[in-house]
């Protein structure tokens, strides 16, 4: 039987990701070498030995792509690839922000100092950098260059998204591991929440992992003609985009109150079968945890909405030319991507506030 | 001077393993260049280079029931020929002046 090569879904990212030059010089001679060492191995071993090194080669061509064809000949200036590395470490520092609490607790006080904000700094952190990030797409479809020779924009900073937040919601789980303290975000939960929500955890980035997935196929959706390699979000749709991401903050606050209700509901009946510590009630551990699991409602919520947009976008996209509304959803799905992956951030840096809260807690007592 | 400021180090080993050699493939120059150029970006530089000129890249003939993409084989052109040349005779020349 003729062996499977691997390296197809590799292609189908590289494709997405890089203009057809990049793509053709760089990506499709990378995977060739890669599929013919695979097919040169004789054992299992060394097959998993020559998928492993291909996979790191071509991880390793996505971290330097930023820089690395910025100044690719022939590609003109001014084609945003600065702006894209911005908005790359303005997604990465996000997601890396559970890690210099240090700087964002004063932050936090700073805020409720002029006055207690509607928001957690978390969730403030999320306005502030949606509409950079929309700013900055503004900025490079402006000064991009028409033709095919521009890194897809949007689509860089959100694959390099799938691979940050894994990796930070990695170090938190290890943490949730080891920490003597106690679990983050599900702290004070009694074992059959504190279950329910480990379960979820990995659920809500299996689905934004999909999602990821889905629209980096989908991305045949920002060319609709043939040598158009340009995402084609307009202004008017940035703008409306912003917008819709700031409603959805702001709806948190209504997610949030119904989840307060269900978290109190579970509670109250699952009571018989927690262990509660001393001096505390259901009520007051389920108003503890709230605003960890609203953060968690909202983005699953996100993650199907991107879901059904990348799904409904490929399967269109397989047989015909898509229909303009189409394209608007799956320019939608970028947007929604990117807030929905900050939003996610923010999960995180609401379980290392919790931590710090019981420690503050375990201090006093 | 600084070799690097006329030939980037990299650059100069594949023009010179070129040079031995009339074809390579980018993972087989990875193999023999001793640690030097990387899974990861040989084939940035690679491409880097063929756009300005200094080497030539086709795919290799489909074999009949061959499996996976063609790979890529690259060999010199004239200009990286005579980049290659210009650099190592300008590399003399600067050690012949270092002595006197």
């Amino acid at each position: 039987m003729t062996p499977r090569v691997p390296g197809h879904w590799l292609l189908a990212i590289g494709r997405a990701l890089f203009d057809r030059t990049v793509y053709n010089a760089a990506v499709v001679p990378a995977i060739a070498d890669f599929q013919a060492e695979w097919l040169a191995a004789k054992t299992p071993r060394a097959r998993l030995l020559a998928r492993c090194r291909g996979l790191l080669a071509f991880a390793s061509l996505l971290v330097v792509s930023p820089i690395a064809f910025r100044a690719w000949p022939g590609r003109e200036r001014g084609d945003g690839a600065p702006l894209v590395t911005l908005a790359v470490l303005a997604v990465a520092g996000i997601a890396l922000w559970q890690w210099w609490i240090p700087i964002g607790q004063p932050m936090e006080e700073w805020l409720g100092r002029i006055g207690r904000p509607p928001l957690p700094a978390a969730a403030w952190a999320a306005v502030l950098v949606g509409p950079a990030l929309v700013g900055a797409y503004v900025l490079m479809r402006k000064h991009a260059p028409d033709g095919d020779a521009t890194v897809a924009p949007v689509l860089l900073p959100v694959a390099l998204l799938s691979v940050a937040i894994p990796l930070a919601l990695g170090a938190a789980a290890v943490i949730n591991t080891f920490s003597p303290i106690g679990k983050t975000g599900s702290a004070g939960l009694g074992l059959v929440m504190g279950a329910v929500r480990a379960a979820t955890m990995p659920a809500v980035y299996a689905l934004l992992a999909a999602g990821l997935s889905l629209l980096v196929v989908a991305k045949l959706a920002f060319q609709p003609e043939a040598g158009m390699n340009r995402p084609v979000l307009s202004r008017s749709a940035a703008v409306t985009l912003t917008v819709f991401s700031a409603v959805c903050l702001a709806g948190s606050h209504v997610v949030m109150e119904l989840q307060h209700r269900v978290m109190r509901a579970l509670q109250m009946l699952l009571t018989p079968f927690n262990e509660l510590p001393a001096g505390r009630t259901s009520l007051s551990i389920a108003g503890e945890s709230e605003y960890v699991v609203h953060l968690m409602v909202a983005a699953v919520v996100l993650t199907l909405i991107l879901a059904v947009v990348g799904i409904t976008t490929w399967r269109a996209l397989r047989d015909r030319r898509p229909p303009t509304w189409f394209l608007w959803a799956s320019r939608a799905a970028v947007i929604v991507a990117l807030v929905g992956a900050a939003w996610h951030t923010t999960i995180t840096y609401a379980d290392m506030q919790k931590l710090v809260q019981l420690d503050q807690r375990h201090l006093r007592k | 001077m600084d070799e690097s400021r006329t030939l980037p180090g990299k650059e100069r080993l594949i023009l010179e393993m070129l040079s031995r050699s009339s074809q390579m493939f980018g993972l087989q120059m990875v193999d023999e260049s001793a640690g030097v150029l990387k899974r990861g970006t040989v084939y940035v530089t690679l491409g880097r280079m063929e756009a300005k000129g200094l080497i030539a890249s086709e795919q290799e003939p489909p074999q009949p029931g061959a499996i996976g993409l063609p790979r890529r084989f690259y060999r010199l052109t004239a200009l990286g020929e005579r980049l290659l040349h210009a650099h190592a005779a300008f590399a003399a020349a600067l050690a012949v002046g270092d002595r006197s």
